[in-house]
């Protein structure tokens, strides 16, 4: 059996810092195929380097990508929120693709690949959200607390990034991550959620923290910590550096905390972007988990 | 004019950990509305919709403490602080319009305006007042404190306040970023500063700030505020009579409100202590206090190494989960 031959093919929309981090992921990994990336502008530094890297690149967007005859199982795109919306419609009818959304569009399904996952099927998602950053970091401890209390009364998730690894689309509406978050964590824990969003500028630049607080009505503290230990590595097996830093703990009365760090992977993004590595990293482990390939 | 920003019930509530009642709210505006403050600030600590685990529950809601601001306050304006990252528009901004509010802050770190690019745009859009504040400004060289500032103005702000969180600057810190900041918005921007007591400079500070270019000053009545408290609005009100802006009436309202916020929140009130110089000294932000003092105690390790390692961290205000993080790496040591 021709291994190259059976691997399934994929096309990255986006040729931004988000875009190149995954297609480098792609290539180094080699579990997919990387067909193309396409981008808007034929100057694109993320485009020249993926020139340079032997993959085609597709600088007149998507409509060049359709109509070049290439097919592909799926795409991942790392555009923005109204990009996706008029690239879902030319994936949906023109494609029989599926489609791994890294913005905060809220089109498709949200998810959490290591929650969902046995949710997730190639025949019924053809379109899948990543959520965020701090839902993919937040959401495995936010369910392992859950799952280890007796009754949950209420949640909050509290993250904090280096400045440096916030694009310009989050900064400008910080609104979009906080409701999409919200989202995820009332989903999650069936209550509903508090998020906040601090950037921290210091140099050298920090490690995504992200704190999970529950109220609850009962909770065993011995439970909940391996529970969130377990998870904590099961995670880790896709992001290596998501790290526990503060086991769960009572801060006050029937009131638990929980803290990991996220230490990006470093391929092209910088290692202290956990951020956005997490969101890459989640993105790949869905499109794994829609081809069945083999982890 | 110079223009005077109450803050004692929305930063005093960190005094209080947050724990205002709209009781309390109406009893202070009643009087405050006498006085000669132009704005009554009013709501959680970190700004509206704040109210949380991480930086500490309000008893009562922003709506109900607002609501009883707006009935109390006929004459003084109506203000609120926002922080995006901890209030969204549609929650927390919407609500406070309905309620009636007359000023708006947005607020960020020092180095991050462009988060609050958003609020004020669509706040600038619905034709209310806003400000655009940076804060920890002492954590920005001059020229990025001014720089920020001019994008704040062009994303619609109608004013400017600069806020010393953690108590460091000295005035001739102040000199230098006032006549900076008056260089580049035009010698009719509002410019405001924002003192805290930490070092025992709030008074100091506010005065470097209005002799070189700021025209607006923030006060709290018995210096009700985070970590050693504010500028004191009872002294302020004194430089301001020997100055000839206030009469001595007038002078001697700002003391009747400190009286009742002395007489309201006795074992709350702020003071100068061996804590609040060590943060300063840190350059950590003042609203920390509480959770230090906590992880202090549970994790059996010294405040003041708690406080250094915060400034070596270089935390920036919302990170109190990480105090409890850092309490259990220096137990670990």
């Amino acid at each position: 059996m021709c291994l190259a031959l059976s691997k399934p093919t994929v096309a990255i929309l986006g040729s931004g810092n988000i875009g190149i981090d995954l297609a480098e992921r792609i290539l180094a990994m080699q579990e997919f195929s990387l067909v193309g990336v396409i981008g808007r502008r034929r100057d694109s530094p993320g485009l020249n380097r993926m020139s340079v890297a032997g993959v085609s690149i597709f600088p007149d967007g998507i409509d060049e990508f359709l109509s070049s005859g290439l097919k592909v199982d799926g795409f991942f795109d790392a555009t923005s929120a109204m990009d996706h919306l008029r690239h879902w419609k030319k994936i949906e009818n023109q494609t029989d693709s599926w489609v791994i959304d890294l913005t905060p569009s809220r089109v498709g399904r949200e998810v959490i690949p290591v929650i969902d996952g046995d949710s997730i099927s190639a025949d019924t998602d053809r379109n899948l959200n990543m959520v965020t950053c701090g839902g993919q970091s937040s959401s495995p401890i936010l369910h392992a607390m859950v799952e280890s209390a007796k009754e949950i009364l209420e949640v909050e998730v509290s993250s904090s990034i280096a400045s440096d690894s916030a694009g310009p689309a989050t900064r400008r509406n910080l609104d979009n991550y906080i409701d999409s978050t919200e989202a995820t964590a009332q989903r999650i824990s069936g209550v509903p959620a508090k998020v906040i969003l601090v950037l921290n500028p210091s140099k050298p630049q920090v490690m995504m923290r992200t704190s999970v607080t529950v109220r609850a009505g009962q909770m065993n503290l011995e439970t909940a910590r391996g529970a969130v230990e377990s998870m904590v590595s099961k995670v880790a097996l896709s992001v290596p550096g998501y790290m526990l830093v503060l086991p769960p703990t009572e801060v006050s009365a029937g009131v638990f905390m929980t803290t990991v760090s996220v230490e990006g992977a470093g391929y092209y993004l910088p290692k202290y972007a956990g951020n956005l590595d997490i969101i890459n990293a989640a993105a790949l482990q869905t499109a794994r988990i829609l081809e069945s390939v083999p982890q | 004019m110079i223009g005077l920003h109450d803050v004692t019930l929305r930063d005093g509530n960190h005094a209080l950990r947050h724990q205002l009642s709209t009781e309390q709210v109406r009893r202070y505006c009643d009087l405050a509305d006498q006085s000669k403050v132009d704005v009554v600030e009013v709501g959680h600590g970190n700004g509206i919709g704040a109210s949380s685990y991480l930086v500490g529950k309000s008893f009562e809601t922003d709506f109900d403490l607002l609501s009883q601001a707006r009935e109390s306050l006929k004459r003084a304006k109506l203000g609120i602080h926002v922080i995006p990252g901890f209030a969204t528009f549609k929650r927390d901004v919407a609500m406070a319009i309905d309620c009636g509010v007359d000023v708006f802050r947005v607020a960020a770190h020092v180095t991050e305006a462009d988060v609050c690019s958003a609020h004020l745009e669509r706040l600038t859009g619905l034709g209310v007042f806003t400000t655009g504040v940076l804060m920890m400004s002492h954590m920005a060289s001059t020229e990025v404190l001014t720089s920020e500032a001019l994008k704040l103005r062009d994303h619609g702000a109608g004013g400017f306040v600069f806020m010393d969180s953690a108590g460091v600057f000295r005035p001739e810190d102040v000199a230098v970023r006032s006549r900076s900041l008056r260089d580049s918005l035009g010698p009719t921007y509002p410019i405001g500063f924002h003192a805290h007591n930490n070092l025992g400079y709030g008074l100091a500070n506010s005065i470097s700030a209005i002799s070189n270019g700021a025209d607006s000053i923030d006060a709290s009545a018995a210096g009700l505020g985070a970590g050693a408290g504010n500028l004191n609005l009872e002294l302020w009100g004194v430089w301001l009579q020997d100055q000839g802006h206030l009469d001595e009436s007038e002078s001697d309202i700002f003391i009747s409100m400190a009286e009742l916020i002395e007489d309201l929140f006795t074992p709350n009130l702020p003071r100068i202590s061996s804590q609040s110089v060590r943060s300063g000294l840190a350059g950590a932000f003042s609203g920390y206090s509480p959770q230090v003092a906590m992880a202090s105690q549970s994790h059996g390790v010294s405040t003041q190494a708690i406080w250094r390692e915060i400034g070596a961290r270089g935390l920036v205000a919302g990170q109190e989960s990480a105090i409890w993080e850092i309490a259990q790496d220096l137990s670990n040591l």
